[in-house]
């Protein structure tokens, strides 16, 4: 597959000419008369600003984006302004500069020459590239170095949105950047209580799988702090405070997955369903039922490692039943999902036909992530065909892209497979690198099941070198691993640490 | 004074530009501060270069705080030599990979830039010049093929037409690879290093080839100026390696070079100075009566109005303002910081509740803007910052010190050149020190 098609960008949404609401929809909502003041100086920024001029809107979250662009469209400065919102999220990029020519140079011409509305660009999504931890991000370094060259290049007002915790990091880390703004715009939530480094990690879609461990426990701490003050079970919640404590429970579970910690996921996941079913939660928007669905999947992911196969089927059919337009990438990752469970039963031909609905959604959107996993699935079911040469060549593609990304939990998981293929080939010493490679991963991102399995794997080569003694140190290893995160593949270390025990008994 | 200047809020909200003066603009809207803010920077600069003999090389170090005019002075500098010597300036941001800059790319741009010049002027090199450089590129390039790294795609031909216009292509093709791929740029860094020694002595040898040439064809000239602008933007630790650890590379071309380093590397207590002699730091505009001791400083008359000079420069200063004080008010607030000043004076224009700005105006935006700076300084600066306040950055304990070197790098801190003897001290920037945290510590 062309690297080019994988990583294209979607096309930039169009925007449609907003007709001038009618007296009645000129109702002010309580977040827009909060932050009256704040609009009126930003319309004025609108008005203003000539060329090139920086802007940032302090904003915490992205769906009131929406409404603040609905809000400004109503006022006479701005009746006439092309909106652009460009949506950086891509937690890798580097080169903004680069980003935005390449979004300016895809935006239409203007039809008439007379009419030219002014054109007013919104960046959203920087923070996941900017991120959370560690000092110089690399695209704030270059924006500190090509702000000169921005002046040039883009011809336009650029308004930066982004939440607050992302705004301090550009002021630290892109210093020269932040000095060249000529407004900042502080929008208030709407939501009474809130805590910036929490709503932050809420929202953050910086890539779980390469988050070190230290960076996964800050983001479990801000989590819990964030479902604990929004306590879905406390009396009286209002549905604003359910949403923000289910969406903090599902990406807890997430992230807790993401580390192989499947029974303290078990005990984040379960409570949802509480909040599911209280009065208080009724699916009023789009972005509700993607929570839902989102709860689904990774409940149905993990009843599927917990051993629990009927269950999941239900939930994950649910979950594509439900998502009817709610969001591509779920569906993608419901298809995956049922497809393993297919492959495991067996089912081979519904599970290919499975996994090549997520791959087609997958490349659509240009979700390389998605698609790298998907790949990933495949060369398994390859694998078990005994077909192992498209196996392995399936594997590498699905690795190119994982390094490419930045995926480190699941480059780990695919070099893990290529081992076990290479330990059946016999070739012992190939399949311990790799499984050392795999290991060494596992051990970073802090993934627990992942570090057990692989230590399962070299002790069974080890076991079978002969060498029972460092085997049954490491079947130990990978065991109380095991059973302390209630995997199902406890069991089977069991009975392979026998297995071992039993021969050396036999040869001593 | 300026026909068209601004008499709208609107008006002066464009003409208030951050960016540094170019070209026409300086003409418009440049204001001579040398009264009011020491020039000794801007002087020695110009004193150096007159001192030169035709030919001579020179590097020099500028800075200045981030937005303090450095640039539109280095604009004024090209402009002031532009006679007597072929100026290049060149803009490090268009050329380098800032996050990892390196002494040998610097090389690099200079012979791209020379043999730019030299092909629009239709001067060649000496043949032999050429060929040297052509058989080192061809071993540069080798060496990189054999490293196995097959993708590397340094292209063994030299380019078109032979002469000055390959050496060009050579240039223009490693630098781009470098900025290229990280794995391009490991390897050709790699080759580059060990045939640093060879690169330096072509690139010489070509500079003072192209001396010669320059002078048949301007006999007065003094040679090549190259300035290195947006320098000062790199991370720390690629200043510490271009301006500390490398630095006896970047003296050692055979032209007079000026470059602007990050103020953060001129405070790192490091000795940079045995390098290069001259420590070129522009001061802010001194819009107070100094006095040591004195915590709370009275205002300069001339200061102020010269940091009213540049607004009234680009706006109508009567029309936009409710009052002159208001305008006082606001050079107040800019600590004679030009960019801060034009920064607050956009934020007025979208603040002011009526046609011009009024002194309320001017009290919300300071209000807006001082909760910038709160919210990013650390709390263990604030005793420091007192201590500023109240003795102007003399006498402070080590650890002290090492704070202060990131509070001018973060313009909490400004940094004052007394007119009289040169001597600089510093004090805090005025919307700091409207902080409530700092009123705070001042109690305590």
């Amino acid at each position: 597959m062309p690297f080019k098609k994988l990583f294209g960008r979607s096309q930039p949404p169009e925007s449609s000419p907003t007709p001038p609401p009618s007296l009645a929809e000129q109702v002010i909502s309580p977040w827009e008369a909060q932050n009256e003041g704040t609009i009126a100086r930003l319309a004025r920024f609108i008005d203003f600003a000539k060329g090139f001029t920086l802007g940032f809107v302090e904003i915490s979250f992205p769906e009131d984006l929406d409404d603040l662009l609905k809000v400004l469209k109503k006022r006479p400065e701005c009746r006439l302004v092309d909106f652009q919102v460009f949506d950086f999220s891509d937690p890798n990029l580097t080169y903004l500069q680069d980003a935005l020519k390449q979004r300016i140079d895809q935006l239409p011409q203007s039809i008439s020459a007379l009419m030219t509305p002014k054109r007013v660009i919104l960046v959203k999504g920087l923070e996941n590239s900017i991120g959370l931890f560690g000092d110089y991000p690399p695209v704030l370094q270059d924006l500190n170095f090509v702000r000169d060259a921005l002046a040039d290049s883009v011809p336009y007002p650029v308004l930066f949105c982004l939440p607050s915790y992302a705004i301090n990091r550009v002021i630290k880390f892109a210093p020269d950047f932040w000095s060249w703004k000529s407004g900042v715009f502080r929008l208030l939530a709407s939501h009474d209580s809130q805590d910036e480094a929490s709503i932050y990690a809420l929202h953050a879609q910086k890539m779980l799988g390469n988050a070190s461990q230290l960076e996964k426990q800050e983001r479990i701490r801000l989590l819990e702090k964030l479902a604990q003050e929004f306590d879905p079970l406390a009396a009286n919640r209002s549905k604003a405070d359910l949403r923000i404590a289910a969406q903090a429970l599902v990406e807890l579970g997430i992230v807790h997955i993401s580390s192989g910690e499947f029974l303290k996921a078990q005990a984040v996941l379960e409570p949802i369903a509480q909040i599911f079913e209280k009065p208080g939660w009724q699916l009023e928007a789009k972005s509700d039922l993607a929570i839902y669905i989102k709860y689904l999947i990774w409940r149905g992911h993990l009843d599927v490692v917990l051993g629990n196969t009927a269950k999941a089927e239900q939930r994950l059919g649910t979950a594509l039943a439900l998502n009817n337009d709610v969001s591509p990438i779920l569906k993608a990752t419901s298809y995956c999902y049922l497809g393993s469970i297919k492959a495991q039963q067996d089912q081979i031909e519904e599970a290919i036909w499975l996994f090549q609905q997520s791959l087609k959604i997958e490349e659509r959107i240009g979700d390389a992530q998605g698609q790298a996993a998907t790949l990933h699935e495949i060369a398994k079911i390859k694998a078990l065909q005994n077909n192992i040469e498209e196996a392995i060549a399936l594997f590498n593609q699905s690795l190119n892209i994982k390094e490419y990304i930045g995926d480190a939990l699941g480059k780990a998981a695919t070099l893990h497979e290529i081992a076990r293929i290479k330990a059946q080939q016999n070739n012992v010493e190939e399949a311990i690198l790799l499984f050392h490679q795999s290991l060494e991963i596992f051990e970073r991102i802090g993934n627990a099941h992942g570090k057990a399995v692989t230590l399962n794997e070299i002790a069974k080569i080890k076991g079978q070198q002969g060498n029972a003694k460092e085997a049954i140190t490491l079947f130990h290893l990978a065991l109380e691993i095991l059973q302390r995160i209630g995997s199902q593949d406890a069991a089977t270390s069991q009975a392979w640490l026998e297995q071992v025990q039993q021969t050396a008994t036999l040869s001593d | 004074m300026t026909s068209d200047r601004a008499t709208t809020l609107q008006a002066a909200f464009q003409v208030c530009d951050l960016g540094a003066l170019t070209g026409a603009e300086i003409d418009s809207y440049y204001v001579d501060l040398s009264t009011v803010r020491s020039a000794r920077s801007i002087t020695s600069v110009s004193k150096r270069l007159s001192f030169l003999k035709p030919g001579q090389p020179a590097a020099i170090l500028f800075t200045g705080h981030r937005g303090c005019g450095k640039s539109t002075e280095l604009q004024r500098i090209k402009r002031r030599w532009e006679l007597e010597y072929e100026v290049i300036y060149i803009k490090a941001t268009d050329e380098l990979d800032i996050n990892d800059a390196d002494y040998k790319d610097i090389y690099l741009v200079i012979v791209k830039y020379l043999t730019q010049a030299l092909q629009s002027w239709g001067l060649n090199s000496d043949p032999a010049l050429v060929s040297v450089f052509e058989d080192w590129f061809k071993d540069i390039t080798q060496e990189t093929e054999r490293t196995k790294e097959t993708s590397v795609s340094v292209e063994g031909k030299t380019g078109v037409g032979g002469g000055i216009a390959s050496v060009l292509a050579m240039s223009v093709n490693l630098l781009a690879q470098i900025k290229g791929s990280e794995k391009h740029k490991r390897l050709i860094r790699e080759s580059l290093q060990q045939g640093f020694s060879r690169l330096q002595d072509h690139t010489n040898a070509l500079l003072k080839d192209a001396f010669s040439k320059l002078q048949t064809k301007k006999p007065n000239t003094k040679g090549f100026l190259f300035i290195f602008d947006n320098l000062d933007r790199v991370p720390p630790q690629v200043g510490e390696h271009l301006f500390l650890r490398y630095a006896n590379q970047l003296a050692e071309l055979h032209c007079a070079v000026i470059y602007t380093v990050p103020i953060s590397v001129i405070y790192s207590g490091n000795n940079y100075a045995n390098v290069f002699d001259k420590l070129n730091v522009m001061p802010m505009v001194n819009i107070y009566q100094f006095e040591r001791g004195q915590p709370e400083l009275g205002y300069s008359t001339d200061g102020l109005n010269a940091m009213a000079a540049l607004v009234d420069r680009r706006v109508d200063s009567d029309r936009i303002f409710e009052s002159r004080d208001v305008l006082l008010e606001l050079a107040q607030l800019s600590g004679g910081h030009v960019r801060q000043l034009m920064q607050l004076l956009r934020a007025a224009c979208l603040t002011a509740e009526g046609n011009r700005i009024s002194s309320a105006d001017i009290t919300l935006v300071a209000a807006d803007e001082q909760n910038h700076f709160e919210r990013f300084i650390p709390s263990d600066h604030y005793p420091v910052l007192v201590e500023i306040y109240q003795n102007k950055g003399v006498l402070l304990e080590p650890a002290a010190q090492a704070m202060m070197q990131s509070m001018l790098f973060n313009i909490t801190v400004l940094e004052y050149s007394q007119l009289d003897n040169q001597q600089a001290w510093k004090y805090i920037n005025p919307l700091v020190r409207r902080t409530n945290a700092f009123q705070e510590a001042l109690r305590a």
